[in-house]
């Protein structure tokens, strides 16, 4: 125990010394404030549109039952930001993992490593321990700066439940980073040259990430028309729900493919968490667990099928001792 | 200069028929090999000979196709535990952990090795090593020279009966190869070190080893100690020489 | 001129001879192949639904049924999911092989043998130039014809000679927005001394082009905007985003290729424009994405000018 405490705390300190890991956690960190930001002139905008209609239907002398005042829902300000966790957090989580092996691969460190009495597995754990704890800090720190933002610079006071929800959006932000850090950790383990694990790691994460749920979205067949397919003719959402039972296996397809997104798992499950979704506004924790628990599932499916291969691969791998150069 | 010769009879590495192959070649072939108590073994060999794979076998690193090895009396690969326990190794050309200083390295590397009070032990090992005013440093600061004794001091913070050193000379200017051998000496004698070196460069052999062993193509074809060594070939006017008649023969 | 050519063929040699390089443009080119077989398998369900609505409304007695709106749509549809490719992969595989381009020179030690031959810093620049662009310019060849062949043997709707010359516009530009950020792999491989800060800056900047200006320009989510169509039918810039747009205009190459893209293939208004049209209506944004290109040629000709071969090693 004593052993794994100090190879986390030497990769902890590992990464927090490297420059180009704390550059790129303070491009996040921007990234989260312009998001914000832009989230909240985006509201004022909507609000400002809507008193300007409002005015001018009044002065008009027309009725105004129609419109609907902008609600403001603080949480929903942290949209922008989840999207930047799903692609740029990814990167920095891959860049983790691929740094905790090939590092060692480059420097030579493993002989001095193995040759001392101390099992793979265990100083596997202990390297897991010491990133999973920066992944941690990380996710603390951002989500401690949201909290910041929306309190102390916006001036709202977030209820206990809102706060819990931030929370565990920040617990499945810690999981979705720590998926792609141990796949990382895997596939630098498993290839024998780290630069083409990087590289295999980035095809991994560009197809899942953005590739992926662009393709769901494109397959939908109501997004083949300006303003909506079955709008145009004249078809409601009900009668579209029956016409499309006629294309269950297209549908089935669609959306499997969007189930092998990692990332679209954690966007469903902290767009309801946070309210982005409008259906989930103001919901408790409990209904939300109860509705997301399959993407629950699949997260955490993710996180301990990536872990156990990542520790059965650092423990078993032959490459590991193979010079690169 | 020679070394004060304190080997004993007791075998402190035996190897029997210790083999390695890689796919379709054979890196090893049936290794039979006693090293005792207290010597300064170089383990000689051209390059691709099979050196290094022979070190990785006898510390743990990988596992033979076949035949075994023990090391202080125990197993490599039952009792690999025990084996780390009471060895040292220094690889070819490791760079250690860059981020961290020298004395970081250092107390990472002994407080994986068990030992009990990193600290004093560090500072111990540098002073015997005549290392001063490095612990602050970056390990990017250092020459050659100085990273490899570094190198020599973390393979010996947990007093290891056996010492091995992969290439230990490999990159290094005359200083610092003069130094390294003052401190394999050193070791030997005022540690009682058993001492197993991979090397090609025979100067260095003939100057601070007490026995040799010669690989060709991974089979050993020679091994005795430098005296007889020296004796038996005495036609021959330098180890250099002796190499090359022993790989002609073959 | 000789020299540039030597280099530039040995690039390219280089090049295709690299794992990662067919690793992602094999993603490149697949995807390529997919997004024509994505559309042609919507446009067909579209339109089996369509079918199926109009049996459906005319079970409840509905007699005026609108037209398939399908058919107003253009040819080129099939090649919207191109732009978005070209945004992600195409771009980072335009950043990677800059990249490569010359930390392979670093890695290798070869520079200083290299420079005490009579090559100038220049011949190399346009060598390596002339070699990246090649190879950009093949790949993009060989998307556009298997995008055009398949959108042959899938067809939306029939194909007609403008149609190809608009598609042949949109690779040619889509060509020039990746060598934009191959070159800033080029220029920052030369410039950082650290392999992977050299890689990191680039791919920020990648970030800011393809994610965050566009953000700051519109209020809308990063990848809301990565559609064209999004952006093609934007509101009109209010307050704050009216101003960010006039500012940040001349940096937001991702926003202006995405939006010319859209109208030359008529992603947004499901009819494209006349070429002419597209040219001369963006011919601020063309200039600038030619002169950010030419720039980068020459900051990475002064950057080689400053560097010392005998610091190629690399650092981390």
């Amino acid at each position: 125990m004593d052993k794994i405490f100090t190879i986390a705390k030497k990769e902890y300190k590992d990464a927090v010394r490297n420059y180009v890991f704390v550059t790129f956690l303070a491009f996040l960190i921007v990234l989260t404030g312009i998001s914000m930001y832009v989230g909240a002139l985006n509201f004022h905008v909507k609000v400002s549109l809507f008193e300007k209609t409002y005015q001018a239907l009044i002065a008009a002398g027309q009725p105004v039952s129609t419109l609907t005042r902008p609600e403001f829902f603080p949480l929903q300000l942290l949209r922008a930001t989840i999207e930047y966790l799903e692609i740029i957090g990814a990167i920095l989580a891959i860049s983790l993992g691929y740094l905790s092996i090939a590092k060692e691969k480059g420097n030579n460190t493993l002989p001095l490593i193995f040759t001392r009495p101390i099992t793979r597995k265990k100083y596997y754990l202990g390297k897991l321990v010491g990133n999973l704890a920066l992944i941690v800090s990380v996710c603390a720190l951002l989500f401690i700066t949201i909290i910041g933002i929306i309190t102390f610079v916006g001036g709202i006071h977030l209820s206990s439940l809102e706060i819990a929800k931030i929370l565990l959006s920040a617990f499945a932000t810690f999981i979705y980073l720590s998926i792609f850090f141990l796949f990382a950790a895997l596939c630098t383990t498993l290839m024998r040259f780290p630069s083409n694990a990087l590289i295999l790691t980035f095809v991994v994460w560009l197809f899942f990430v953005l590739i992926v749920p662009q393709i769901g979205d494109t397959m939908d067949t109501d997004n083949q028309v300006p303003g909506g397919f079955f709008n145009a003719i004249h078809i409601d959402q009900p009668q579209s729900k029956i016409i499309l039972q006629q294309f269950t296996l297209y549908e089935t397809l669609r959306n499997g493919i969007e189930e092998t997104s990692i990332t679209k798992h954690y966007e469903r499950l902290t767009f309801a968490l946070l309210g982005i979704k409008d259906i989930y506004n103001g919901k408790s924790l409990g209904y939300i667990f109860l509705d997301k628990v399959w993407e629950v599932l699949w997260l955490l499916g993710f996180f301990f099928t990536f872990g156990t291969m990542s520790l059965y691969a650092f423990s078993r791998s032959k490459v590991l001792l193979q010079k690169v150069e | 200069m020679k070394t004060n010769i304190q080997s004993s009879v007791v075998p402190i590495i035996v190897t029997q028929e210790l083999t390695k192959k890689y796919d379709n070649s054979i890196a090893l072939d049936s290794l039979c090999l006693s090293i005792n108590k207290g010597e300064i073994f170089g383990f000689l060999g051209h390059n691709g000979a099979g050196k290094t794979t022979t070190v990785s076998m006898l510390t743990t690193l990988i596992a033979p196709t076949s035949g075994s090895a023990s090391v202080c009396g125990f197993d490599t690969q039952k009792e690999s535990i025990e084996v780390q326990k009471c060895i040292g190794y220094l690889p070819e050309n490791v760079k250690f952990y860059d981020s961290l200083t020298a004395y970081e390295n250092l107390e990472y590397l002994a407080k994986l090795s068990g030992v009990k009070n990193p600290k004093e032990k560090i500072n111990e090992v540098l002073m015997f090593l005549e290392f001063d005013d490095v612990e602050k440093k970056k390990l990017g600061e250092f020459s050659k020279g100085m990273r490899q004794r570094i190198g020599i001091a973390q393979a010996i913070l947990h007093d290891p009966e056996v010492l091995f050193l992969d290439e230990p000379t490999s990159g290094l200017d005359p200083m610092g190869i003069k130094n390294l051998r003052k401190i394999i000496i050193k070791l030997n004698r005022e540690k009682g070190m058993t001492i197993f070196m991979n090397t090609h460069l025979l100067s260095e052999v003939a100057k601070t080893c007490t026995t040799i062993g010669v690989l060709n193509q991974g089979k050993l074809i020679y091994r005795d100690s430098l005296v007889h060594t020296m004796e038996r070939f005495h036609d021959e006017s330098s180890l250099e020489e002796i190499y090359f008649t022993l790989g002609d023969k073959h | 001129m000789e020299t540039t050519l030597i280099i530039a063929s040995a690039e390219i040699r280089a090049l295709f001879r690299e794992k990662t390089i067919y690793a992602i443009t094999g993603v490149f080119l697949l995807m390529t192949a997919a997004a024509s077989f994505i559309s042609w398998s919507t446009f067909t369900t579209a339109d089996a639904v369509y079918r199926a609505s109009v049996v459906y409304l005319h079970a409840r007695g509905v007699v005026a049924i609108p037209e398939n709106p399908l058919h107003s749509i253009p040819a080129l549809v099939s090649f919207d999911n191109l732009i978005i490719y070209v945004l992600l992969i195409g771009a980072l595989l335009a950043v990677i092989i800059g990249h490569r381009s010359f930390m392979r020179e670093r890695r290798s030690g070869i520079l200083q043998v290299l420079f005490t031959r009579p090559v100038s810093m220049r011949s190399f620049i346009f060598g390596k130039v002339l070699g990246l662009g090649s190879v950009l310019l093949g790949v993009m060849s060989i998307t556009a014809i298997i995008s055009i062949a398949s959108s042959f043997l899938l067809p939306l709707q029939q194909i007609s000679i403008e149609d190809i010359g608009h598609a042949l516009v949109f690779f040619f530009l889509s060509f020039l927005y990746m060598l934009f950020f191959a070159l800033c792999g080029l220029l920052f491989s030369i410039v950082v001394k650290s392999e992977s800060l050299a890689l990191f800056i680039p791919i920020c900047i990648w970030v800011g082009i393809t994610f965050v200006l566009p953000e700051l320009a519109t209020g809308l989510t990063p990848t809301a905007l990565l559609n064209p169509v999004t952006l093609l039918q934007l509101p009109v810039a209010e307050g704050f985003f009216n101003t960010a747009q006039h500012l940040l205009s001349p940096v937001s190459l991702g926003w202006h290729y995405t939006t010319m893209s859209g109208e030359l293939l008529g992603s947004s208004f499901r009819t494209s424009f006349p070429i002419l049209r597209v040219l001369t209506e963006h011919w601020i944004e063309i200039v600038t994405l030619c002169a950010s290109i030419f720039t980068l040629v020459i900051f990475s000709a002064i950057a080689l000018q400053r560097f010392d071969p005998r610091e190629g090693s690399i650092h981390e």
